[in-house]
């Protein structure tokens, strides 16, 4: 059905895809697995047109296929499901659905037709229980991905791409899911279906392929692949070597949240974290982790409970940021280009910006001290540059992630709230942080760590909770934990526990 | 890209202190030169090359650029932070009728043109500040749009002025000061330029020095290119920009005393218009209107570009309605060029 040979695709100076081969047979649901950063998305782009390859060879159905665009990709019969879903939500389900390819003859839209053409894509999905006037925000995420979904077939597609369709569905919802995809499946029609879950892939998918690095690392047929054989072809090295493990000891407690609400989430968490340790908070997108995280900074606003920063003598009410980090908290946002960083500003601003005390002196700046002071950070955080006064935009995104966790070092934070540290970093960044976050620790530092990818917080972190719903489970070591245990509690499978007191 | 940020110490403390894009205001100057040059070849061809060049006209430029370059140092600094002030004509305005109605007041009250005078100057430049702390309260406070708020105070501020003055344009009760007279005539017999010049040299180099080597001036950069990022780092976001305004309005008020100065009067009807042409003149400076860049520099290239251009296109007898299409065309023009040539660099 589809082909792509030996595709390439450099960004720069990274090379995000350096030949990569994807075939994929007519009624397969083909799986695309592999890490944050192996090129998964990039390629997914240059298939549904969004991007254009640098070199290799696309065929569909044995012509070659070159979109100029995603919508002329739709028209080929090629069409994607993105993780975030790009629906209208004052609109309703039909509106959606015939967005942009409204049956209309001069100009003068043809309502009959959209309604039959609406009813059945939805009936051909299975879910003919959605009503075509109802507003699309009233509908359940899983629902208006299924919106989303007809909205492909209303086109005739000959390939779908499902991009990680499940993160924030329930379980119920994940098995009607693969229901449709089964279905859609058995009318000829080839999914490339990407997960980070093994175990979704062992139930819908046929055959598989793994990118590491940009690379094909390898693939075949599922039924003859074991777990064990795939993660090592994902990862290209046994777990340990990934996460090196720094020898650090957990000391008293430093922070402390007290049944902590938020406006909608958090929805009441209590926690206590203690010195040098690496507390790691797993859940699925939504379950309020970042929100959580952006209570305790002083980001979001508290409705009601408590944060005690007990190495912090007088505890004065209200909570910018700016008295956050007086009291040495640190916060590192997920989404480095809308918060994390002033992407057009220097490398050396921005390591600075929190704490500009000591070059400064009556607010005058003394910039020669500050920027003999950001050439050893970039040193010790090994940012590859050209030199502090580089916008910090240039850079690739592991070391924009350094310059960004640099700047809590510099201000010499006690409690790094981190969220997502790893978050569109590539492989060997990734190592360092880890690197980075374990000394940290050793050095009295306690961390707490929000992320969605388990086998890193299951490598690096001392205890781990897990939230779903804005709530939060019982903290246990790491160890007692199993992936099975803490994707139940994610998917909120298990009984909620009692959070701790 | 040399991997290695380390090989190199900075040579000299200049190499520490110069911003590392130095030909940020290389555009804005190119783009002075060539339509120096453009003139000087109309006009040479017309004959009157000298008369354009000469002292006489060069101070002209300057006297006439004077007011717009104090507004648009103030503009500078809230267009970095990502703001936008419109008010800046009709505030101008309104601190030509306060000054003017309180040196009458204490003229008449004290008898002494030196109180009357010194009391009228700071009442002005006071008001101009008053107004930007109401913008940036607005701003901050009850959290609308910069565009919104100081379309509100351009309105409120006109309406002052007419209701202080009357109605009508306000004259001083006698003889003009003598300081006026200075600040009104662009000749000078000593001292190259007039003293409203000099007044707008020694401000931007306190712009310059603010924007390049203060911690206000880093928050200014910072809140303009992200403010999300500048919360998170604790910068006391809503405190820096009812500052930023403040001192905006508070150049805009010294603007207002010198349109009082060149007009001898105060007259609610002056300086409609002017927002427009300083933001122009900041923008072919080469700062982004969504903040985050700009220098001072760049920023009187930008009001000298427009001096030039509206001086030179009288010489050549163009009509006023061609004057204002040039100008419209320039500044697109030119912002289409500095904006390819960022691209570029990327």
């Amino acid at each position: 059905m589809l082909e792509m040979i030996d595709v390439s695709k450099r960004f720069g100076s990274t090379h995000a895809l350096r030949g990569v081969d994807l075939i994929l047979r007519p009624g397969e649901v083909h799986a695309l697995v592999g890490e944050n950063g192996a090129g998964k998305s990039t390629l997914m782009k240059i298939l549904s047109g969004a991007e254009r390859p640098d070199g290799g060879s696309m065929l569909l159905s044995s012509k070659p296929y070159k979109p100029s665009g995603p919508l002329d990709a739709r028209r080929l019969g090629v069409a994607m499901i993105y993780q975030e879903l790009t629906l209208a939500p004052h609109l309703s389900v039909e509106a959606n659905i015939l967005l942009g390819q409204e049956p209309a003859s001069w100009g003068f839209r043809k309502p009959g037709e959209g309604r039959r053409r609406v009813r059945e894509a939805l009936a051909l999905l299975g879910h003919s229980e959605i009503q075509p006037d109802s507003p699309i925000s009233r509908l359940s995420p899983a629902l208006q991905q299924v919106v989303e979904i007809a909205r492909a077939m209303l086109l005739d597609v000959r390939v779908l791409v499902l991009d990680e369709p499940t993160s924030s569905l329930t379980h119920a919802d994940v098995q009607r899911l693969f229901a449709l995809v089964r279905r859609l499946r058995d009318r000829g029609v080839s999914i490339v279906y990407i997960s980070h879950f093994l175990e979704e892939v062992k139930q819908v998918a046929d055959r598989f392929t793994v990118l590491r690095d940009g690379r094909s690392a390898g693939g075949g047929p599922v039924a003859e692949s074991k777990a064990e054989h795939i993660i090592e072809m994902m990862v290209g090295r046994r777990l340990a070597e990934q996460f090196p493990r720094v020898v650090h000891s957990i000391g008293p407690p430093v922070l402390q949240l007290d049944g902590l609400k938020g406006e909608k989430e958090p929805r009441g968490v209590s926690l206590t974290l203690r010195k040098g340790e690496i507390l790691g908070i797993a859940g699925i997108v939504g379950a309020g982790r970042t929100e959580l995280l952006r209570a305790v900074f002083g980001l979001d606003p508290v409705r009601s409970g408590r944060v005690m920063v007990l190495t912090h003598e007088g505890q004065k009410p209200g909570s910018s940021p700016r008295y956050r980090i007086e009291q040495g908290l640190g916060f590192l946002s997920e989404d480095r280009k809308r918060e994390g960083l002033a992407l057009i500003q220097s490398i050396a601003d921005n390591l600075t910006y929190s704490r500009l005390r000591p070059y400064s002196r009556y607010g005058w700046l003394n910039l020669f001290r500050r920027s003999v002071a950001v050439r050893e950070w970039l040193q010790r955080l090994r940012v590859r540059c050209r030199g502090p006064g580089q916008p910090v935009g240039q850079l690739s995104g592991g070391n924009q992630q350094k310059v960004a966790f640099g700047r809590l070092l510099h201000q010499e934070a006690d409690v790094l709230l981190l969220d997502e540290p790893t978050k569109g970093v590539d492989v060997g960044s990734k190592a360092e942080i880890y690197q980075m976050i374990g000394e940290l620790a050793a050095r009295g530092k306690a961390i707490l760590f929000v992320s969605s990818y388990l086998p890193e917080l299951l490598g690096v972190c001392d205890t781990l909770a897990v939230m779903a719903r804005g709530r939060i489970s019982r903290v246990r070591p790491v160890g007692e934990w199993t992936a099975e245990q803490i994707m139940a509690h994610a998917t909120g499978d298990v009984c909620e526990m009692p959070s701790t007191k | 890209m040399s991997s290695d940020p380390h090989s190199k110490a900075p040579r000299s403390r200049l190499d520490a202190v110069l911003p590392t894009n130095l030909p940020a205001a290389a555009g804005p100057l190119l783009g002075l030169l060539v339509l120096l040059l453009l003139f000087v070849v109309i006009l040479s061809a017309k004959g009157n090359l000298l008369r354009f060049l000469g002292p006489e006209n060069l101070q002209g430029i300057l006297h006439q650029s004077t007011i717009p370059a104090v507004v648009a140092l103030g503009a500078l600094v809230v267009i970095v932070s990502g703001g936008i002030d419109l008010s800046v004509g009709s505030v101008a305005a309104l601190v030509t009728v306060v000054t003017m109605q309180v040196f009458r007041q204490l003229d008449t009250a004290t008898g002494s043109v030196l109180v009357a005078s010194i009391g009228a100057v700071a009442a002005g430049v006071l008001t101009g500040g008053l107004a930007g702390l109401v913008n940036g309260l607005g701003v901050t406070m009850l959290r609308v749009t910069p565009f919104v708020v100081t379309l509100g105070t351009l309105s409120i501020a006109r309406g002052l002025a007419y209701y202080f003055s009357g109605r009508t344009k306000v004259n001083f009760p006698h003889a003009v000061p003598a300081w006026v007279e200075a600040l009104q005539i662009a000749e000078v017999k000593s001292g190259v330029v007039d003293p409203g010049v000099w007044s707008a040299a020694a401000l931007a180099v306190f712009v310059s020095l603010l924007m390049g080597l203060t911690v206000f001036g880093r928050y200014c950069y910072a809140i303009g290119s992200n403010e999300a990022t500048a919360r998170l780092c604790g910068i006391p976001v809503a405190r820096t920009k009812i500052l930023i305004y403040t001192f905006a309005g508070l150049l805009t008020g010294w603007a207002g005393v010198l349109v009082f100065a060149q007009t001898t009067s105060g007259d609610p009807s002056a300086q409609v218009g002017l927002e427009l042409n300083v933001i122009a003149a900041v923008v072919i400076g080469g700062a982004s209107l969504s903040g985050g860049q700009g220098n001072v520099v760049g920023t009187l290239l930008g009001v000298l570009i427009l001096g030039v251009l509206e001086n030179a296109v009288r010489f050549c007898g163009v009509p006023i309605e061609v004057q204002y299409i040039l100008i419209g065309a320039i500044v697109v023009i030119n912002t289409a060029i500095s904006q390819w040539q960022r691209r570029r660099s990327e």
